[in-house]
Formats: C-alpha cells, structure tokens, sequence
C-alpha cells in the first residue's frame, strides 16, 4: 500500500496516495520533505491549478524528472525537477511557462476526485493565495 | 482626436487610446458598450495579464482585427468567441487550454500606467477586483 500525505487548504484537507510506483525517488524526496507549510498560488500560465514552493534540501537532489508527463489531471500533486515548484491541479490543466509547455514529475493523487479540496483549490481564482500544509498521514 | 477610455481599478486610473484604425469594428463595438463594469480576475493560461468577461462583446462570428498572438505590457485585447477582454502588465499571450490562439489588439495604455498595472498583477494573488471602463471625455 503507497504511503499517504494530508494536504490542507483553508480549513478543508484530503489524502493523497504518494505515486510511489511511477516515481519512487521523487516520493521518497517529498516524503523526506514533509511537513510543509507555505503559501499556495493560483497558476497563470498553467490553467486550473495552483502552486507552491516546496523547500527544502531533499528534492533540490533530483536533477530529473520521472515518468514525465505535461498533463495535470485534477487532483494531481506534481513537482518540477530541483523541487523548484510543486504544482496540484483542480481541472484541466498542463504545465506551461512562457516558452511553451514542459514536463512535470507525479508525487501524489487525491484518493478522492470529488474531493472538496479541488473546490477550495478551484478558489483561489476569485480569491487568490492561500496558506497549504502537507503532512504524512 | 483619437477616441480613449478611462479604467478604473482598486484606486488607480489609466488611459487607452483606442486603436480605431487598425481594429474599427472592435473599437465601435465597445464604444457603444461603455460604460463596462466588470470583475476582473487573474489569467489561468495566458501569463501576466488580468481579464473580464464582457457579455456585450461575445459573439463566434465577430471578426479578428489587428490580430496579435503575443500581448505587450500595457496592451488591451479582445478575443470576441469568449467576450474575454485582456489587459497586459508582462510577457502574456492569447492562449487557452488547448494551445495558443489569436487576439484583437484594439487599446494602449498610455502615460505612466504602473499603478495601475500593479493593481491588475495583484489580482494574482490578492483576488478578483472591480473594473470599470469608460468614456474618456477630451
């Protein structure tokens, strides 16, 4: 069974299973970063998702991305080698950046797509930044 | 004397020259639509930009005119399938989720726009904020 994280905005959280198969040295790396506590932003190149700086020393290791795929499903929780940004999609979203499209690692999904979370996530549109924590669960 | 417009947004004021040569049927389109009071929110796709969804100017079979893909900082555009009207404060362009489109580039603002094109930036991570856009009487 793939370890689990809790991830919180605003009051309302899920679980997120780590994408262990698809990408074992990139779960393990967030895993090592747990917790987080950081500021979550809307996407302005990225359609419906928002993002975050993860921080720390473990993820700046991985110089590479695994299984890479430029589709954000909703409910995704996606790094970028460096761990330079983490990205979770609430709807139909790729990563983009001004040059064009680019790849992205899966770490975690949200075991339940109809979570109220992606509701919250879907906010920051009208509402902007909001605060995100992420636990081992 | 070109025809310009006033926008109003969180306590700042900037200018448009309307571009009336280059983009008539957009220009007289939205004239006759003023005054426009619209949220506006933070682009998804598109980059540095700001936009309304100003129901007066959607329509599928409206004509592109002056037709740009890439938005400079400080330009306005109208993708007339959407009503979608964009305002630029950095390297944007007219994209959505299916790849990159084309835009009406039909206003500049002129003078020294920057308190207002903070206030359009910030929509990004403060939230929606209320636009207004008028006649600019000479």
């Amino acid at each position: 069974m793939a370890r689990q994280i809790r991830i919180e905005v605003d009051g309302v959280s899920a679980v997120a299973e780590l994408c262990e198969d698809l990408s074992p040295k990139t779960a393990e790396a967030f895993w090592q970063t747990l917790p987080i506590e950081t500021t979550l932003m809307p996407a302005k190149w990225s359609g419906n998702a928002c993002f975050f700086e993860p921080g720390g020393e473990h993820l700046k290791q991985l110089s590479t991305n695994e299984a890479p795929v430029a589709s954000i499903y909703p409910g995704y929780l996606v790094t970028r080698p460096g761990g330079t940004e983490a990205l979770i999609a609430y709807g139909a979203s790729e990563y983009r950046w001004a040059t064009g499209t680019d790849y992205t690692t899966r770490v975690a999904r949200v075991k339940d797509r109809n979570s109220e979370l992606l509701k919250v996530l879907a906010r920051t549109h009208d509402e902007g930044d909001k605060k995100i924590k992420i636990s081992r669960a | 004397m070109p025809k310009k417009i006033e926008l109003t947004l969180a306590g700042t004021t900037a200018s448009a020259v309307l571009h009336e040569n280059a983009a008539p049927k957009t220009v007289q389109r939205l004239w006759d639509a003023l005054p426009i009071e619209e949220t506006l929110r933070h682009v998804r796709w598109s980059g540095s930009a700001g936009y309304i969804m100003a129901a007066a100017q959607r329509d599928p079979s409206f004509p592109l005119e002056n037709r740009v893909s890439f938005y400079q900082p400080g330009a306005m555009h109208l993708k007339p399938e959407h009503g979608e009207v964009a305002i630029s404060y950095g390297p944007a362009q007219a994209r959505e989720s299916t790849g990159i489109g084309w835009a009406t580039h039909f206003a500049t603002l002129e003078g020294d726009a920057s308190a207002f094109l903070d206030a359009v930036a910030r929509t990004q991570h403060e939230g929606k904020k209320q636009l207004t856009i008028k006649r600019k009487e000479s």
